[in-house]
């Protein structure tokens, strides 16, 4: 059965997969932005080129973590593979209906078609996952063995961004309808801006609120006539 | 008043006549003349000049009436007669004293020797409040001094609101002067007969979060380094330390930080505490969340970002200084205005408005020429 959720696709690695995703999306958008922004660019493209980067960024730290890799033609992007998951981190472009049209590309198209590595089930860790969950039962094992699919489900990560901000990084698990469109099932934020900074700025008063107290002074009783 | 302290109205008339040769100096180190340049404009030799203001010499009546022209004060300002505060530059905190010339530093100090002067005749008339400072135990670091003044001072945790009226209130007589004048050595601290004053200048008050940091840090030199006004590199950094740790107490900032660099969660951060991004990015180097290098880069960008017009201290009200400016308003509803003022200290009205921050607004008249040829 298809995994309706990035969590349930991703299965005991999604935490740890997911902090991994939230930093490698910011440290890239803040390189693509300070890039932006030192150029003076009045164009928007060489900040939109990030979603190779992206790609490679975390191509790199999941393989860096003993994860499978799979190639993806004909443009050859690598992308890392996860529980059995393709996993393909994408800036989201500003045109309407962008998501519905990924698939616009033979290469993304065929992210949809890819089968899974065959060294799957020997796949990376990260450090601070518990060892037994990650340990398949043999019973288990049996039965991934057995629901080898001939396609991996696909957990599209959303980077939603200006050069001035990072507005949200979500993911879905994404499939295609029967006209080749994109549909997404379990579509969740896994980082938000205003999250952060909420809880920092709004439990005290600033210090510009309220009334100033201002410095007292009262007149001092004279002792005799001013000579002033 | 304090019972102790020279009684600025009660001297003897008969010595107010007499010549003061500090306060020819005190005139000539404020404008930045050199004592041969003033011989020049006076016509009298720079020895001249040197032994007016060593006192072996009294100038004539008629060059007494140069030097006050060439000075800008009144004849009667080099007489005795009222209080004159003998302050030497190793008792004051300049902030740029490497690039400061003694000269720069003595013209700084007869500002706010000035500025002093103004006070203590101001407090002939108007109580102003007592100078509210903790002492600090020998050898206190910075963030002790800092906790210890937030107690005495009865600041709740948070953002210290409104610093310069809480300063003022306090005692501590905060007042910008012109570039021109304190230039050379920007912000800076003095303690005069107990009267805590902190002069600054525009550069630093053109934005709230640079003003306020600037006044903390003057505010650490007075409570940390007292009267040792010597300057190093360590007694800055500690003043800076204090600064840093009373507007942002490292307990409050380790829960308010973000985890990590994020400029514009910095940005709101500092809006609420009152100090700039580039103060909190020091901060979160220092508290361990993020590296000197990414903070190198965060530096950069707020560099390229920034607009030191932003922000400006005008704009709050609790930021601007007002002490001198109400005590100065409540003496003149007892009679004694800016003209009685200026006959105390023996300046110009214009420059007392000038001490007390006001635009000089009386009108200016100006000879008609057809008028005149018509009569």
């Amino acid at each position: 059965m298809a995994p309706t959720s990035p969590a349930g696709a991703l299965g005991p690695h999604a935490g740890a997969v997911r902090d991994l995703l939230v930093d490698v999306v910011r440290t890239r958008h803040d390189l693509a932005a300070e890039a932006h922004h030192v150029s003076k660019t009045r164009y928007g493209n060489g900040f939109g080129a990030q979603w190779r980067d992206l790609l490679d960024d975390v191509h790199e730290a999941l393989t860096g973590h003993g994860f499978p890799s799979h190639k993806l033609t004909p443009g050859g992007y690598k992308v890392g593979v996860v529980n059995g998951c393709l996993l393909y981190v994408w800036r989201v472009s500003d045109a309407p209906d962008a998501v519905k049209h990924f698939a616009s590309s033979p290469t993304r198209l065929n992210c949809f078609d890819a089968p899974p590595p065959e060294q799957m089930l020997w796949e990376g860790d990260f450090p601070d996952t518990e060892a037994s969950e990650l340990a398949p039962e043999p019973a288990e094992t049996a039965t991934l063995v057995a629901a080898v699919r001939e396609k991996m489900p696909v957990v599209l990560v959303l980077v939603r961004s200006t050069p001035r901000q990072l507005q949200a990084i979500q993911w879905a698990v994404a499939g295609l309808d029967g006209t080749g469109l994109v549909e997404l099932h379990g579509l969740e934020s896994i980082w938000e801006p205003e999250a952060a900074s909420i809880d920092v700025a709004s439990d005290v008063e600033p210090f510009d609120s309220g009334a100033p107290v201002v410095p007292v002074v009262e007149v001092v009783a004279q002792e005799g006539p001013s000579d002033a | 008043m304090r019972e102790d302290m020279p009684r600025l109205f009660d001297l003897p008339t008969a010595t107010s006549g007499r010549f003061e040769p500090a306060r020819l100096t005190q005139a000539r180190v404020r404008l930045g003349m050199s004592k041969a340049s003033l011989a020049g404009q006076v016509g009298v030799s720079a020895n001249a000049i040197g032994q007016y203001e060593a006192g072996v010499n009294s100038p004539r009546p008629e060059v007494l009436a140069r030097l006050a022209d060439t000075l800008k004060v009144r004849p009667g300002f080099f007489s005795v007669g009222r209080p004159l505060s003998r302050v030497d530059t190793v008792n004051a905190h300049f902030r740029s004293l490497r690039s400061a010339r003694v000269m720069d530093r003595h013209k700084a100090l007869a500002t706010a020797t000035l500025v002093w002067e103004l006070t203590f005749a101001l407090e002939r008339y108007v109580r102003l409040p007592q100078a509210d400072l903790p002492k600090v135990p020998t050898g206190a670091t910075p963030p002790e001094a800092a906790a210890a003044l937030r107690e005495h001072w009865g600041l709740p945790d948070g953002p210290v609101k409104h610093l310069t009226a809480t300063a003022e209130s306090r005692g501590i007589v905060v007042v910008v002067r012109p570039l021109r004048e304190i230039d050379a050595v920007d912000a800076f601290s003095v303690a005069i007969v107990d009267r805590p004053i902190i002069i600054t200048t525009p550069r630093r008050t053109e934005n709230v979060f640079r003003h306020r940091f600037s006044l903390a840090h003057e505010i650490g030199h007075l409570l940390l380094h007292g009267e040792n006004g010597e300057y190093s590199a360590a007694v800055e950094r500690e003043a800076d330390e204090f600064a840093a740790a009373f507007l942002t107490p490292a307990s409050a900032m380790d829960a308010a930080l973000p985890q990590r660099l994020d400029l514009a969660v910095l940005d709101r951060i500092g809006r609420t505490w009152g100090v700039s991004s580039t103060s909190l990015v020091r901060r979160m180097v220092e508290r361990g969340r993020t590296t000197e290098s990414s903070a190198r880069r965060a530096y950069q960008r707020l560099a390229m970002a920034d607009d030191p017009t932003a922000d400006p201290t005008s704009a709050y009200p609790g930021e601007t200084p007002t002490l001198l400016k109400k005590a100065a308003e409540l003496a003149g509803d007892v009679g004694a205005g800016v003209p009685a003022l200026a006959d105390a200290l023996r300046l110009n009205p214009a420059d007392v408005r000038d001490l007390l921050g006001e635009a000089d607004r009386r009108p200016v008249l100006r000879l008609i020429q057809g008028m005149a040829e018509a009569r």
